[in-house]
């Protein structure tokens, strides 16, 4: 499947209008380059073959771990991606792990306080959350906290005199950083895990054998957090697997809005610049992890139910 | 007296109206003696059982009455001390084994879970115990069923599992709320051996729920007869099964199949069907299905009354004459 | 309403209000800067420095080329790295002679041998021969040869320490760490860096020229323009704003705007294969139809905007020295187009002749649209048709080159430097389909003058043939804008508008 993938990448980009070589040719705006530069370009990326000899020849620099050189930045596709790959994962790691702590709290207090003002007051919240485009948050939340208030930084992933800081105030000035994006990203799938885990919960502390807990005696604390929470949470589980994508592509428009220098707006720019290895390598890059982040449901899934096995 | 349920009324509290689940029951059970509650599905004998342990839950509350166990009333105890007395002194099993237990541990962690909760002893002895209680309840090889999850057993076998659950702390008193309805047959006689022997051996007093006379007949030592959340019979097993007063009782009995109703053409049945709680017929509940009906009975609710051999009954037409 | 209810209420609505209050526009104090340093917000990463990666001008505030242009009308060039120069008549020989108080950063003497190396360096690494070849005459001197003729000294290129390279593998030019740690002999050398987040640069102790004001200077990266960073104080200068952020500043005497216009013109390329275009008359005519001083207000481009219909130098334009544009005249526009013989017959709100509605598609990149629907609706005034098509940069160069496309709206290299792409709109595979003899000889003979009065001579003979023909109708100057604090002077319009470019001879009072 994914040398499918793969292929059909390939010739969809090579099918899109355009010359590849427009980008590099029309880099140096101040020279118009002869022809025999062009033929010595075309040459020098290969080009001229036809399209099969490219395709193949691109298959096998891929699976050596040669993903080609960027036509827009000359270095490597491989660096410029690990280069970018680490600020990415900060942020949407924590971005999941507030996701999941902030969603499962809520999800649960609203469950268990279900008819009350609590509950109502969390799930119209979540609703309103959920809703909200995240760039207008993000947006919002700027204006509030960083140009009104002062109290978050606007943008970017460190201060400007970062090196000149000591090594706590270094890990406390990237946190600070980190604060607005982690809290955009993560807010509006917190708010759909809440109202997502509620409903679970409400279905399975309406099972017998949550009743039959509580008859013999077992303390309410243990049915929720034990009995009720252990099956519930198996669908939300196997949901995290599948933000594997997520997790190492980034997203385009947060890292946009805040500056940060992440996988997304490396993916966007490949585009906007017409850089084919990097927009082969990005787009391929997000196939797989797609394609690993159902895996990793599946096993997930697996692991977490006692009910579900696979045939080894 | 180890149960005395006196005036016991339950309600649920819907949009249209308010369901009337259990309305003035009365009933007591002794130590080692086994009460069984009859009647047609939805006639309340389920709530009945959870407002025993005030288990209960939103909308349904439990509006007036007293659960007298062991001389405490269980319905005025804080969580705290219900609790305790779940499970350890009262036990439950409910009628579906498959959901009753949870599918996500296994049966050797619920059953340590509810041992940890209510006894003192240590994570061996515990261990142990969780085996030794399988194997009482005929698991063979209890060392091994101890890790399996719900979904690898049978369905017997989970009615045992959920049974042993009960048990755990040998209860003065077992409700078991329907505990055959779900399985076939020849298990049915395997779970009904267990809970007999269970009994004799622990000398346990039990509360059985049931709409099945046939098991009522084989473990009930008392019985009472509920009809759309009202008592209307209660009695000793024999008296209910030869001369049983109410005519809704004699009703039950006579749609049960016995060996030498077979060869008739027709069973025999109460004609009609349970009523809507929330739409009660005026004066007697039972009534419009009544072959005996008098014109009293469309007017005013009986009121149960005593009679003799310490028989209650609930009817305009058994009166006071005996 | 029961009392929990109000209760809530009120507190939702304190809760709004507060927001809201917080969401206000404030006018936040800045802070002075310290008064050397500024912070600049720009585009790009910490390999900002190299000119081949980059190519933006901050590149010279660590690397010099040997000339650079005089930031006023003269159009004159000054010497920066080169002490002096001569050349051969015919403009192809250049002997240059470098000062011998240059230092590097790291305290080596520049020396001619760092001018060969960088020269051949280039060559080897972006594949373009360049114009140059470089002879050594001895330590401080050198002879550069080029193919065509050239008026000056190229004001581009930088040169880099040979001492520092020569040992590096040209094959990893791009991957060098140089380039993030750079070295180099302008007015500010390389502090420090954080990695996709800033540079920071300060003044050079021992540069050669005079010791510039601002002391220190910070390039903050990011990926848009942000108007927030400058509203908020974090960053003092603005570089490359878009137009509607003027529109927020609008009387906010926190800020001022410098705009710039160089060399390239915003115009329409008619399709001259087109038999609507064929005619001079229509293509006059359109152009007349088209308000192009109101177009520029309404764009917010600063007041004297030069508009032109003929190609000139960068000196001709700096100095206003051009002839009058076609005024705005609908009503001429129209009888142009009837004495060509269209008129509405058939009263449907567009001219035909023969049967064939002169409407047509023009195509363009999506920054343009706002220009072109007001072309839009001029047109539609002297009933014509023009419908709009958005697409990619790179289709444009496609349509050009395949002569697909009815009219394009793009920006025309109007610059005496970049003859070599004017003259093919106009040979003989003339990607507009006008092959005009005159002007494709007068550009052969441009690119191969050297003399600067002698250029400015052939380009004023250019003028008529354009203004009789109209091949190309030039809309307005593509104009820079760049906002900066209002304590930060030294700035002016056109010449001194860029800060980056222009950052030794700032300073903030």
């Amino acid at each position: 499947m994914l040398l499918g993938i793969a292929s059909l990448v390939f010739f969809i980009i090579h099918i899109a209008p355009g010359d590849p070589l427009d980008m590099l040719i029309n880099q140096y705006q101040r020279n118009v380059p002869s022809p025999e530069t062009i033929e010595a370009f075309r040459i020098k990326y290969g080009l001229d073959q036809p399209i099969h000899i490219q395709y193949f020849k691109w298959l096998q620099n891929c699976l050596a771990g040669d993903l080609g050189e960027s036509f827009r930045y000359h270095r490597p596709v491989t660096t410029l991606i690990t280069e970018r790959i680490p600020f990415t994962i900060q942020l949407t790691f924590l971005a999941l792990l507030f996701d999941a702590l902030f969603g499962i709290l809520l999800g649960i207090i609203s469950a268990v306080k279900q008819y009350t003002l609590t509950d109502k007051i969390i799930s119209v919240g979540s609703l309103i959350i959920y809703s909200i485009p995240g760039f207008w948050l993000a947006l919002m939340l700027i204006l509030i906290f960083s140009v009104n208030l002062g109290w978050l930084p606007l943008s970017q992933t460190r201060s400007l005199d970062y090196d000149l800081l000591s090594g706590v105030d270094q890990f406390k000035d990237r946190l600070m950083h980190l604060i607005l994006p982690v809290f955009v990203l993560g807010i509006a799938s917190a708010a759909s895990t809440a109202r997502y885990l509620r409903s679970r919960l409400l279905e399975v502390l309406n099972e017998e054998f949550i009743l039959a807990a509580r008859a013999r005696g077992i303390k309410e604390k243990a049915v929720i957090f034990s009995h009720a929470l252990k099956n519930a949470l198996i669908p939300i589980i196997t949901i995290y697997g599948m933000s594997l994508p997520f997790l190492l592509g980034g997203s385009v428009l947060i890292e946009s809005i805040f500056s940060w220098p992440g996988m997304g707006s490396l993916a966007i720019e490949a585009v906007q610049n017409r850089d084919y290895p990097l927009i082969l390598a990005t787009t391929m890059m997000g196939a797989i992890l797609v394609v690993l982040g159902n895996l990793l449901a599946d096993i997930m899934y697996a692991i977490v139910d006692p009910r579900v096995s696979y045939d080894t | 007296m180890l149960l005395e349920v006196t005036n016991l009324r339950t309600s649920f509290f819907l949009d249209n109206g308010e369901l009337k689940a259990v309305d003035d029951i009365s009933f007591s059970i002794e130590e080692k003696q086994t009460l069984a509650i009859v009647g047609e599905s939805g006639c309340g004998k389920t709530v009945a059982a959870m407002s025993i342990l005030n288990l209960v839950s939103l909308p349904g509350r439990i509006i007036s009455g007293r659960v007298n166990f062991e001389g405490a009333n269980l319905l005025e105890l804080n969580n705290d001390k219900l609790c305790d007395i779940r499970g350890r002194k009262i036990g439950m099993v409910f009628q579906e084994p498959a959901s009753s237990l949870n599918p996500v541990f296994t049966i050797g962690a619920q059953l340590r879970e509810t041992l940890v909760r209510h006894t003192q002893l240590n994570k061996h002895e515990i261990s142990a115990r969780a085996i030794k209680l399988l194997g009482d309840m005929d698991f063979k090889e209890p060392e091994n069923w101890v890790n399996a999850y719900p979904h690898q057993l049978s369905g017997g076998m989970k009615q045992r599992a959920a049974i042993a659950l009960a048990m755990c702390t040998q209860p003065k008193l077992l409700i078991a709320d329907e505990p055959t309805t779900a399985l076939d047959v020849t298990v049915q006689a395997e779970i009904l051996d267990l809970l007999k022997f269970l009994k004799e051996e622990h000398e346990m007093a039990m509360l059985l729920i049931s709409h099945d006379l046939g098991v009522v007949a084989e473990l009930a030592d008392r019985v009472t007869v509920m009809y759309a959340g009202k008592q209307f019979e209660n009695a000793s097993l024999e008296h209910i099964l030869t001369v049983a007063k109410h005519p809704y009782t004699q009703g039950l009995l006579k749609s049960m199949l016995h060996l030498d109703t077979i060869n008739n053409d027709f069973l025999e049945v109460i004609p009609g069907s349970v009523p809507d709680l929330l739409d009660l017929p005026k004066g007697c509940s039972f009534h419009p299905r009544c072959s005996l009906k008098e014109s009293i009975c469309q007017e005013h609710v009986p009121k149960i009354s005593l009679h003799k051999n310490n028989t209650l009954c609930a009817c305009h037409l058994v009166t006071n004459q005996y | 309403m029961t009392f929990r209810k109000l209760h809530n209420r009120v507190i939702l609505i304190i809760g709004l209000l507060f927001i809201f209050n917080i969401s206000c526009k404030r006018n936040i104090k800045l802070k002075t800067a310290a008064n050397d340093k500024l912070i600049i917000s720009y585009i790009g990463d910490e390999r900002i420095f190299h000119q081949d990666y980059w190519g933006m001008e901050s590149t010279y505030w660590i690397f010099l080329p040997l000339v650079k242009n005089v930031g006023d009308e003269r159009g004159e060039i000054q010497a920066v790295l080169a002490e002096s120069w001569t050349r051969s008549d015919d403009y192809r020989t250049w002997t240059v002679q470098l000062r011998k108080d240059i230092y590097w950063h790291d305290g080596v003497q520049m020396t001619a041998k760092d001018i060969k190396f960088s020269i051949d360096l280039r060559k080897k690494v972006t594949g373009f021969e360049g114009n140059y070849n470089c002879e050594l005459i001895d330590e401080f001197s050198f002879r550069l040869t080029t193919i065509k003729p050239i008026s000056n000294l190229d004001t581009w290129d930088v040169y880099y320490p040979k001492h520092l390279l020569e040992n590096l593998d040209p094959e990893n030019y791009y991957d060098w760490d140089f380039w993030v740690n750079p070295v180099g002999n302008g007015p500010y050398k390389f502090v420090r860096d954080v990695p996709k987040t800033m540079v920071e640069v300060e003044v050079n102790p021992n540069y050669f020229g005079k010791q510039p004001k601002i002391k220190s200077a910070i390039l903050k990266f990011s990926s848009t323009p942000s108007l927030q960073e400058l509203l908020s104080g974090n960053v003092d200068v603005l570089t490359y704003a878009p137009r509607d952020f003027l529109f927020k500043i609008e009387g906010d005497n926190r800020f001022k705007s410098y705009h710039w216009w160089g060399s390239w013109a915003q115009s329409i390329l008619w399709n001259h294969n087109n038999p609507l275009f064929k005619d001079a008359s229509v293509r006059k005519a359109l152009t007349l139809a088209i308000n192009r001083v109101e177009l520029s207000e309404v764009l917010n481009y600063p007041k004297n905007i030069p508009i032109t219909d003929v190609l000139s130098t960068r000196a001709q334009r700096s100095k206003y020295d051009l002839s009058k544009p076609l005024p705005f005249d609908p009503e001429k526009a129209t009888k142009l187009l009837n004495d060509s013989g269209w008129s509405d017959t058939n009263n449907d709100g567009i001219l035909d002749k023969n049967g064939i509605d002169f409407s047509f598609t023009v195509t363009l990149q999506g920054q343009d649209k706002l220009m072109a629907i007001y072309i839009q609706n001029n047109l539609k005034s002297i009933k014509i048709g023009m419908d709009i098509e958005t697409i990619e940069g790179n289709i444009i160069r496609q349509q050009l080159e395949k002569n697909d496309f009815d009219a394009i709206i793009t920006r025309f290299p109007n610059s005496e430097l970049g003859v070599e792409r004017i003259k093919t709109y106009f040979n003989k595979d003339s990607q507009i389909g006008y092959y005009n003899r005159e002007i494709d000889s007068l550009f052969n003979i441009i690119e191969n003058t050297g003399d600067k009065n002698e250029i400015d001579r052939l380009y004023k003979k250019l003028v008529p043939i354009f203004e009789r023909d109209i091949p190309i109708t030039f809309i307005v100057p593509q104009v820079q804008t760049h906002i900066v604090r209002s304590d930060i002077k030294g700035l002016s319009n056109l010449f001194n508008a860029d800060p980056v470019w222009s950052l030794e001879s700032l300073w903030i009072e």
